[in-house]
């Protein structure tokens, strides 16, 4: 699909069938369906028609694409710079305006505290976005030891980081991560750590393998052949190239943590109240949702896409990555 | 390798996970330090006196080498004794068992609601498809399965409470008795479930469809329906099925989410309480009993398959 964009494809038609969505058993006359008579009659026109219709189809992609990225440019404004997107103190509360539907004044309402809903939802992407993040950092150090571990030591050391993972997967994330707070406490740090360590198993399965592939590639063995330090060899030539697939997974994974995140701190584990926290206003909408339902859809739809917006640009990213590697 | 052999390897395997599982907890509780006698006798807020404490360390055998308690610990567990919880004071065993059957209620309803509609949809959206209407009926399938595997699963249940409880009052906001109490968890629960296995049976199914074992069905004259359902879902079914340990994982996370959102008895509210109260004989409970479930399930299927397709034993 990538050779599409860089250079013209000997087979045009073909490809544009496929990536277009038709399959092969239809009659060629529906290949144009809504195309008009005259481009049915001229195999030429048909061409170029069908090669119209899949730039439209790629810029159509692209312009996902780009709403995406651009979401998630917005959500960082909004970590990094809250005051550019909002003046509103996420905290001023005001009895009076309590429960006020979205208007001018107040673009998503008011909540059971008359706090400015949009503030809140701007100031809360800080928490959520470096939780997401913080906790991808985590879980990929993390994955990376394991996978190195387990592709490079000898057979025990394989069998124990490969079991190690097992077991991890055999308790699901949520699970875990309540284990983890009733030891440690409710905060930011156990939640990151619990989620980062949950979350482990999948990228040091990846980077197990590629160690495992890389250790016997030849320029890895004539790395050792000509005296490198093993140390050196490991850092130099096997980690960056085992680490670039789960790398490439890590984007889209940051929505799986965001998630995550939410949920805990819809259940009631995130930071203590009158913090701005998206899975938090989600827990006290509930109470309202007969007669102030924007309290629960503003976060919904903020959560939701954010994790739509990862997912695109991490799948493009992947794409893009392996190509490049193809 | 026989199937017995297959068999012993897995359970092998299989009591290897929880016996690192028990480990890691134990680990874990010692790293996390806190002192385990004055949790047992409620918290440093009931202010126990020093003879209790020292009596209760006597009676857990909190006071002996560390080796020694750990081998308590798995003793213990081997012999389904999960210990005391700190809140409920009866045993862990108990406190679980007494919520089971709502949870596993709610679980097998959101299983087979999820098993369905996904292959309702899979076998109604896959290509080949007749024409523009059905390339249409795709789109809006995958679509819907992309924002469904998006959403948080609490996100899910409170737009289905908004919309089937609130716009339309069909069903009760807070678990109400009856099956129309269960519809709502049940389908919070099965969406993202479906979403993820029609997605996987989608694809399969339009790898089989172009096998020509197909076309010789439709030759024979069978219709297209005919031919999705009897033919290619068998073997799209598989990959499905190697997933059922994940699926389950899913499902009892899932639990704790939904019974925690509609107020309902069960496992994962229990779990829930007791993290809040710092409970953790019953948090460590819960966690170790659903690696077990997730163990049995992974074996159970991995036999399943075993039985159906001889080869993957030899593989």
């Amino acid at each position: 699909m990538s050779s599409l964009h860089a250079s013209p494809d000997p087979e045009p038609l073909f490809e544009a069938r496929s990536l277009y969505g038709f399959a092969g058993h239809l009659p060629a006359p529906f290949l144009t369906a809504g195309a008009g008579e005259i481009a049915l009659a001229e195999p030429d026109t048909r061409v170029s028609d069908s090669v119209s219709r899949l730039a439209a189809f790629l810029k159509a992609q692209r312009l996902g694409l780009l709403l995406a990225g651009g979401f998630l440019a917005l959500l960082l404004v909004a970590t990094l710079a809250p005051g550019l997107l909002t003046r509103i103190d996420p905290l001023a509360a005001d009895s009076r305006a309590a429960f006020l539907p979205p208007g001018v004044e107040h673009w998503l309402g008011t909540d059971e505290n008359g706090r400015d809903q949009y503030a809140r939802l701007v100031h809360g992407t800080t928490s959520s976005l470096g939780l997401g993040i913080m906790a991808m950092a985590i879980s990929l150090g993390l994955g990376i030891v394991v996978g190195l571990i387990g592709g490079l030591g000898g057979r025990i050391a394989d069998e124990a980081s490969m079991r190690f993972a097992d077991t991890m997967a055999a308790i699901p994330s949520v699970l875990f991560a309540l284990l983890v707070i009733t030891l440690w406490g409710a905060n930011a740090v156990t939640v990151m750590v619990a989620i980062g360590v949950t979350t482990m198993p999948r990228y040091a399965r990846l980077v197990r393998v590629e160690a495992l592939k890389l250790r016997r590639a030849p320029f890895v063995e004539a790395a050792t052949t000509l005296g490198l330090h093993r140390v050196a060899v490991v850092w130099r030539h096997i980690l960056p190239n085992a680490v670039k697939p789960a790398l490439l997974l890590s984007v889209i994974g940051i929505g799986d943590k965001i998630a995550l995140a939410a949920t805990l701190s819809f259940l009631g584990f995130g930071s203590p109240p009158p913090t701005p926290e998206w899975g938090a206003m989600l827990a006290t909408s509930r109470n309202f949702v007969p007669f102030a339902p924007w309290l629960l859809i503003a976060p919904a739809v903020l959560i939701t896409l954010t994790v739509l917006a990862t997912t695109a640009v991490g799948r493009e990213i992947i794409r893009r990555g392996e190509g490049r590697q193809a | 390798m026989t199937i017995a052999r297959f068999l012993a390897t897995r359970l092998l395997a299989g009591a290897v996970v929880l016996w690192a599982a028990a480990t890691l907890t134990f680990l874990m509780m010692h790293l996390a330090g806190g002192d385990t006698a004055i949790a047992i006798l409620g918290g440093p807020d009931a202010m126990p006196s020093e003879a209790q404490i020292a009596k209760v360390r006597a009676e857990y055998g909190l006071d002996r080498p560390l080796v020694a308690q750990y081998g308590d610990f798995l003793l213990r567990l081997t012999q389904g004794n999960l210990g005391q919880s700190y809140r409920l004071r009866i045993p862990v065993a108990d406190a679980i068992g007494r919520q089971l059957v709502p949870t596993i209620a709610l679980a097998l309803s959101a299983a087979a609601v999820s098993v369905v509609l996904a292959i309702v949809v899979a076998v109604a959206t896959a290509r080949p498809l007749p024409g523009r209407r059905g390339e249409a009926r795709r789109a809006i399938a995958s679509t819907s399965e992309l924002i469904l595997i998006a959403m948080p699963v609490f996100v899910i249940g409170l737009v289905l409470l908004l919309a089937f409880s609130v716009w339309l009052p069909l069903f009760p906001i807070v678990n109400g008795p009856g099956w129309r109490g269960l519809v709502l968890p049940a389908l919070t629960m099965a969406l993202p479930l479906a979403a993820v296995m029609s997605q996987i049976l989608r694809e399969g199914l339009e790898d089989v469809l172009e096998q020509p074992f197909i076309l010789t069905a439709r030759s024979r004259g069978l219709s297209d329906a005919g031919v999705r359902l009897r033919h290619a879902l068998r073997h799209a079914a598989t990959p499905v099925l190697t997933l059922a340990g994940f699926f389950l994982a899913l499902l009892i996370g899932g639990a704790v989410i939904t019974e925690s959102l509609f107020a309902r008895p069960g496992i994962g509210r229990l779990m829930v309480d007791a993290a809040n109260a710092g409970d953790l004989p019953v948090v460590v409970g819960v966690t170790l009993l659903t690696a077990l479930a997730y163990v049995v399930a992974s074996i159970l299927v991995d036999l399943i398959g075993a039985l159906i397709d001889p080869r993957t034993v030899s593989a």
